[in-house]
């Protein structure tokens, strides 16, 4: 504040604003009033003043009027001492750079711009705020006439392949000149995308590599690559992705449904469907770019503000391409762009890995938005494979982007944050760095993705990635360590500011008891200032605290006073710094730690470690019959200390002990609840409402547990949190992409609800009766506008503007009990009267209905029923709203939230009603993501374990006529429907089907995602039984001496390899499977091209060497061999390795592996495709049959121990034996039969000689085997 | 409490050279599973334990195969190396390098030693002589028995 007159510049003795800027004179202007008018005057400074952005000398200044004085902009505000007494002077003089300062980044986008206009094209990078990463003009489609020839090419590359013929098409093209005389500048990028693909083509066409490139391509391809900087010949990611598409409708957007490639190899879905999301997904990043600019320089400029509206940008875009782009990319073949995963390994998988040695690769670690990103975000560490690689290829960036990414490592936003301790700013710049590299968020999602995909083609027989090689037998599961790769590279990125939680203050709320004492709390907690932003539909993760009940019980069962210090792990530490009020602690007081850990239910896990460390034998029982879940820690603590055990060692060992507490039980996890309140779009949301069902229980009387109240911890630690006020709540919000609201307004819903399932749709009718002033179009509400459901291809999003259609209905399905739980919403009754909601409720324990009077829902006379009564009652209108849009209907979208059993008779009823196949119609509508599940574990607190099923019943059923079974963590599922429902494909699912798939399942995080993992109570049929085998054990000779072997073990040894061979089984089934599908554009599906010819020669090779000889060699014999110790001590251990030799030398075995080359010769001479045609046919049958057989077999000898357990030796030692025995006979059988047929075909293994595989050059996925001519 | 208050102070031992058949008929004798093993001067040198004597039995996966390549073979060739193994000097199944105690050490030390090396019955030794031998039972006895 000052007084006028006043004098503005840079000198402090004279002026009374000091202005701190070179370009401010030391007395550089004056204000003061004059006739009443404030005046301002120029005191002849040298660089101007400016008002409206013209230079003043003087002049009168009106509100609103903007001045500046070199980089400052003044606003200013005229006070009247008499009126004004309550005004904080420090707040009145605000100095604000102009338009601030320009930061590094901006300076080399700018200049990227100026240069690329001023060049006429965009070779040293395409960088401009407009079009991000991407070329501002549209890739050229067309050479000039003389280099028609290229151009030519490209439509015939499909038909190439098929027909194997595309090496000779490429010799005979002539060798057109690429010098800058013959083939101008603004051409080149067009001639690198183009020359690259052909050049790759050529290379991958057939499996065996070709001994050099023909001049046609070598020769232009090194003098365009040399043009545009590159030392070698390389596909780059521009080649590949940013400049190699094409707009359908030039004037249309920028998205899947609008662009083609511009140089399709295959032109299959596969090809077009994964490089064209590629390409939109960095379309959909572009805002990203000015975003990140703007957010620097908030920094620099210090406005909080801003920085937030910037950050807001970048999370709405990471979000939307996380959840909406990506996701397009859908191994669901009733998908709207299917992408099949067998043909991708097969066909584009590869197809990028660089020809020449050393050159890099168009991996996905040459994104240059994630260069921009991690920049942005201050990653430092590229220690890992992946990171080193990242940086390598980021070396051959053109030169604009390689300035960017230096440049935006100049100023750091996160020092801001973590500086100012700004709560909102910590709150978006966390939910933006969970959105990049979260579990749920891009990187986390790429991951489980890029897993499914790996496993896949691994299986098929993909070793390359153009990221790494890795090689190995089938059983190596070298997938795994690519997987590993990826999650150690997430780690390199740094962790949030402050813990990943935000904090909430629970208000007072009002919990409802209903007849049967069941309760429901309805609990709103106040978030303001948070900087939560967050959809309809979204959970929130609640960490939940024990009660002093529990807690007493504990400290006493543990012998201790509570009092104790006890040392922390790091898990722990990290859990307990997200708790409201602790900071990074080490140390807590055992009662406080006990306040924080998962005390109740046991699970498996702990159960298991309890076991192993204290080995009481009444616990030990007790986990044998799963009935763990029945107990509570201070139980078991009790019942382990009477076997014994010195419970005290848990709060006195040291943390890197096994016994010690922080190490045997965990923290308590966050509980996810639906958040039951919506916030205006693009707004931050002040308060988050849960909707909280009481859990209580009794545990069972059984042989293994007892009768005894049990309580849930987290709702009961709610309703105290809402009972009390105040309580800070630890939140964590987990966003819920596949439960969103349709882009469409007008669409309508059709939501299903049981008891507390009502939440996530109170928070829906929220949203969508909000009245019109907030609502506005979806396409442009700002930063939170992407309402649509991710991966919503789907014609929801695509029927044209919403613009004068009427909002689309809402119907609401609840069930409840009775009506005393039946609550009155506001909302709800609002969406009634205004005619926008039409609820309905089933009471399945009372005679009661729901009415509307107008004005409010009211109870009347009824009849009992549950939902699905309803759905079939209101079978027709329902059809008529799910009907597909296409066929007449009104698409509306569906929506289910309630425990598993809900979920599975809400879908049964909707299959039963709809006309036609009803099961397909679900998995059409899933297909388009018009399902949305939210189902929720409620526990029954009794083990309803349901059937007991035998190992030799899972493991036979993997087809499609014995049904598809598989077991997970010791329940026995069956996908036969799920796997069409399946986000991540039928493929996935299909291969770990008729096995134990626990550790695949549990690899992609589905066991810790508890939104995941409740789904699958709803596929559940039983369990497996386990088998007794007491303490028997026997005697076996190994290659290491004499040992003693539990019978148990030997039983594990036969499991084992009837699992490998049903996941080969699997795995073969979908190798084979290729021979159906789409590979080359106008293809039809059902012929054996001469391109799938040379695959299944491929499978079949590759089936006898990565498949057969491991099973043989290894697996059968250590099998064989263990078998014979416990049940035949007169028998030879080498007797199967003579079996195996004199099978090994006879001429059949060496017809079969030597007559593969000879075939796949018959097929690259192209002149006797029949006789390919009728082997291939002939190997796809028989490698596949040979699995079967050999897990028949193996079956009897399962068999006889599910019958005989401990007495298997005794009984059926010779079925044991036999079954082995078996085994390698069926091997034999297949030699001989193939042998026939080989020979019926006339060919001869003369001269040949068996392939050898080639050595695994272990180079991490740059360069190809070929090395670069001179 | 020390350890030469527990001790057995009159050791089953053997002197280097003895045949093995000597050992094994000590072994039985004494029911003793570690026999202490002294030179001709009477100084300590280390001790031989039964189940060295038992694995030198054993037959290896290629004398197994050697022999037929049954499991009933293996039993045969354990049986028949007893025999020859009978005749030969016990020195190559020494263990030289074994964990002693003294007679003035504490107890407690002796029993923790023994439960992390898996050791059931130590010697003690004073000034590179066998003065006794510390087995579990010594200490299970002595300490809790007669407490």
């Amino acid at each position: 504040m000052c007084a006028l007159p006043a004098t503005l510049g840079r000198d402090s003795g004279a002026a009374a604003v000091v202005l701190d800027d070179g370009t401010v004179s030391r007395r550089h202007a004056r204000l003061e009033i004059v006739d009443d008018q404030l005046v301002l005057t120029d005191l002849g400074s040298s660089n101007g003043t400016y008002v409206n952005d013209t230079r003043a000398t003087r002049r009168v200044l009106v509100p609103g009027d903007r001045v500046r004085i070199g980089r400052y902009e003044f606003t200013w505000t005229f006070l009247d001492p008499e009126a004004t007494g309550l005004i904080d002077p420090s707040q009145l003089t605000v100095l604000r750079p102009v338009a601030p300062p320009r930061i590094a980044a901006r300076r080399v986008v700018e200049a990227a711009e100026a240069h690329n206009r001023r060049v006429g094209h965009e070779l040293d990078g395409f960088l401009s705020l407009a079009h991000g990463f991407l070329p501002a003009e549209p890739p050229l489609r067309a050479f000039p006439e003389s280099h028609r020839a290229w151009d030519e090419m490209s439509d015939r590359l499909p038909e190439l392949f098929r027909r194997l013929s595309l090496r000779r098409a490429f010799d005979a093209m002539p060798v057109l000149d690429a010098r800058p005389e013959a083939l101008p500048d603004r051409y080149l990028l067009r001639a690198s995308t183009l020359l690259g693909v052909y050049a790759h083509a050529y290379q991958y066409m057939a499996i065996d590599p070709p001994t050099a490139l023909p001049e046609s391509l070598l020769r232009p391809w090194t003098t365009v690559s040399r043009r545009l900087g590159k030392q070698m010949p390389a596909v780059s990611y521009i080649d590949l992705f940013f400049y190699n598409w094409r707009l359908r409708d030039p004037a249309g957007p920028r998205a899947l449904d609008n662009m083609d490639l511009l140089v399709p190899t295959w032109n299959n879905a596969a090809e077009r469907v994964f490089y064209l999301v590629t390409t939109e997904f960095a379309m959909g990043l572009t805002p990203v770019l000015g975003a990140m600019l703007d957010a620097q320089e908030a920094v620099v400029a210090d406005d909080p503000a801003a920085l937030e509206s910037a950050l807001l940008v970048i999370l709405d875009r990471l979000q939307h391409v996380t959840q909406a782009i990506y996701p397009q990319i859908d191994p669901n073949p009733r998908a709207r762009h299917p992408l099949d995963q067998v043909l991708w390994a097969k066909t584009v998988g590869t197809a990028g890995v660089p020809i020449f040695d050393g050159a890099p690769s168009p991996s996905g670690t040459a994104q240059p938005q994630i260069h921009a990103l991690d920049a942005f975000l201050e990653r430092r560490d590229y220690g890992s494979l992946v990171g080193r690689q990242s940086v390598y290829l980021a070396g051959f960036f053109p030169r604009h982007w390689r300035e960017l990414v230096a440049a935006l490592r100049e100023v750091s936003v996160r020092q801001y944050i973590e500086d100012t301790r700004n709560s909102t700013l910590r709150g978006v710049y966390n939910a933006v760095l969970d959105a990049y590299l979260g579990d749920r968020g891009w990187m986390g999602l790429h991951r489980i993705k890029a897993y499914g995909f790996l496993e896949v083609a691994f299986k098929v027989g993909r070793q390359v990635t153009t990221g790494a090689r890795f090689t190995g037998l089938f059983k190596d599961r070298t997938w795994d360590k690519v997987d590993d790769q990826l999650a150690v590279v997430r780690d390199e990125r740094r962790p949030p500011v402050g813990p990943p939680v935000v904090f909430g203050t629970a208000r007072r709320g009002r919990a409802v008891t209903g007849e049967s004492g069941a309760w429901t709390c309805y609990l709103d907690v106040d978030v303001t200032g948070q900087g939560v932003h967050h959809l309809p539909g979204d959970r929130v993760g609640v960490l939940a605290e024990n009660d002093d009940d529990l807690v007493r019980r504990t400290v006493a069962a543990l012998q201790a006073t509570g009092d104790e210090l006890v040392r922390l792990t790091p898990k722990w530490r990290a859990a307990v710094a997200c708790r409201a009020g602790y900071g990074e602690v080490d140390v807590l007081p055992l009662r406080t730690l006990l306040r924080f850990a998962r005390l109740r239910p046991i699970g498996r896990e702990v159960a298991k470690r309890l076991v192993k460390l204290t080995a009481v034998g009444s616990w030990q029982r007790v986990v044998d019959a799963r009935m763990e879940d029945q107990w509570e820690l201070w139980d078991v603590l009790n019942l382990l200390y009477a076997g014994g055990y010195d419970v005290t060692r848990l709060w006195k060992a040291d943390p890197h002990e096994d016994d010690a507490f922080c190490t045997v039980v965990p923290p308590e996890p966050f509980r996810l609840y639906s958040i039951a309140s919506a916030p205006p779009p693009g707004q931050p949301a002040t308060t988050l409402r849960l909707v909280v069902a009481g859990l209580g229980y009794t545990s069972a009387q059984t042989p293994w547990s007892y009768p005894r109240e049990r309580q849930g911890t987290a709702s009961h630690f709610l309703r105290r949190a809402s009972a009390e006020g105040r309580h800070r709540l630890s939140l964590q919000i987990v966003p819920t992409p596949r439960f969103r609201l349709p882009a469409d307004p007008t669409r309508p819903i059709v939501m299903f609800a049981a008891g507390s399932g009502i939440a996530p749709f109170l928070g829906f009718v929220a949203a969508r009766t909000r009245p019109a002033e907030n609502t506005g179009p979806a396409e442009n509400t700002g930063p939170a506008g992407n309402t649509g459901p991710a991966g919503n291809t789907g014609p929801a999003g695509n029927t044209g503007p919403a613009g004068n259609r009427a909002p689309g209905e809402n119907r609401l399905y609840l069930g409840i009990r009775t009506p005393e739980e039946f609550v009155e919403h506001a909302d709800l009754d609002a969406a009634a009267a205004a005619g926008r909601l039409k609820l309905s409720v089933a009471f399945s324990r009372a005679d009661a209905a729901i009415g509307f009077d107008g004005r409010r829902h009211v109870v009347q006379a009824g009849q009992r029923r549950r939902v699905d009564d309803v759905i079939r009652a209101e079978a027709d209108a329902l059809w008529e709203l799910l009907r597909p849009t296409e066929d007449g209907g009104r698409g509306a979208f569906v929506y289910v939230c309630g425990s598993a059993p809900f979920a599975v008779s809400v879908l049964q009823a909707l299959t039963d009603i709809m006309p036609g196949d009803g099961r397909e119609f679900l998995r059409r509508l899933v297909a388009e993501g018009r399902l949305g599940q939210d189902v929720f574990t409620t526990y029954l607190g009794h083990a309803q374990q349901g059937p007991r099923f035998e190992v030799s019943d899972l493991a036979r059923h993997n087809t499609s006529e014995a049904g598809y079974w598989m077991a997970i963590g010791g329940a026995v599922f069956d996908v036969g429907e799920f796997l069409h429902l399946h986000i991540g494909g039928p493929h996935i699912v299909r291969n770990h089907v008729g096995l134990d798939a626990t550790a695949a399942y549990r690899k992609v995080l589905h066991h810790s995602h508890a939104e995941i993992d409740a789904q699958l109570a709803m596929y559940q049929i039983g369990h497996l039984r386990r088998l007794r085998f007491g303490a028997r054990w026997g005697v076996v000779l190994t290659e290491d001496g004499l040992r003693a072997l539990p019978l148990e073990e030997l039983f594990r040894t036969w499991v084992r390899l009837v699992y490998l061979l049903v996941g080969m089984e699997n795995a073969l089934t979908a190798d084979y499977g290729f021979t159906t599908s789409v590979t080359t554009s106008d293809e039809d599906p059902r012929e054996l091209t001469p391109f799938k010819a040379q695959y299944v020669l491929e499978a079949h090779w590759r089936f006898l060497v990565s498949y057969l000889d491991g099973l043989v060699h290894e697996d059968l014999r250590t099998l064989w061999r263990l078998t014979v110790g416990f049940c035949d001590p007169h028998m030879d251990i080498r007797s199967f390795d003579n079996d195996l030799a004199a099978m090994s030398a006879r001429p059949e075995v060496e017809l079969v592996r030597r007559s593969v080359s000879a075939v796949k010769e018959l097929l690259l001479a192209g002149d006797d495709f029949r006789r390919v045609t009728a082997l291939c046919h002939t190997y796809a049958h028989v490698d596949v049959q040979l699995l079967r057989d050999l897990k028949t077999a193996l079956l009897e000898g399962i068999r006889a121990f599910e019958i005989h357990e401990a007495d298997v030796v005794e009984q059926a030692g010779a079925t044991l034996l036999n079954a082995a025995g078996e085994a390698l006979a069926a091997v034999s059988s297949y030699y001989q039969r193939l042998a026939e047929q080989t020979r019926g075909q006339g060919i001869t293994a003369d001269g040949a000689v068996e392939e050898t595989i080639p050595a695994d050059r272990g180079v991490p996925g740059h360069g190809g085997p070929l090395s670069l001519p001179d | 409490m020390l350890v030469s208050d527990v001790m057995t102070a009159f050791p089953a031992y053997v002197r280097l050279g003895a045949t093995i058949r000597r050992a094994a008929e000590l072994v039985s004798v004494s029911e003793v599973g570690q026999l202490m093993v002294v030179d001709h001067d009477g100084r300590f040198v280390g001790s031989l334990s039964e189940e060295d004597l038992v694995r030198a039995m054993l037959p290896g996966f290629d004398d197994v195969t050697a022999a037929g390549g049954t499991l009933a073979d293996a039993f045969r060739i354990f049986l028949e190396r007893g025999h020859a193994l009978a005749d030969r000097v016990i020195d190559p199944l020494v263990v030289r390098d074994a964990v002693t105690v003294r007679s003035a050490d504490e107890l407690a030390r002796a029993a923790i030693v023994m439960l992390d090396r898996g050791i059931r019955r130590l010697p003690v030794v004073d000034d590179g002589t066998l003065v006794g031998t510390l087995s579990r039972a010594d200490l299970c006895r002595a300490v809790i028995y007669h407490s």
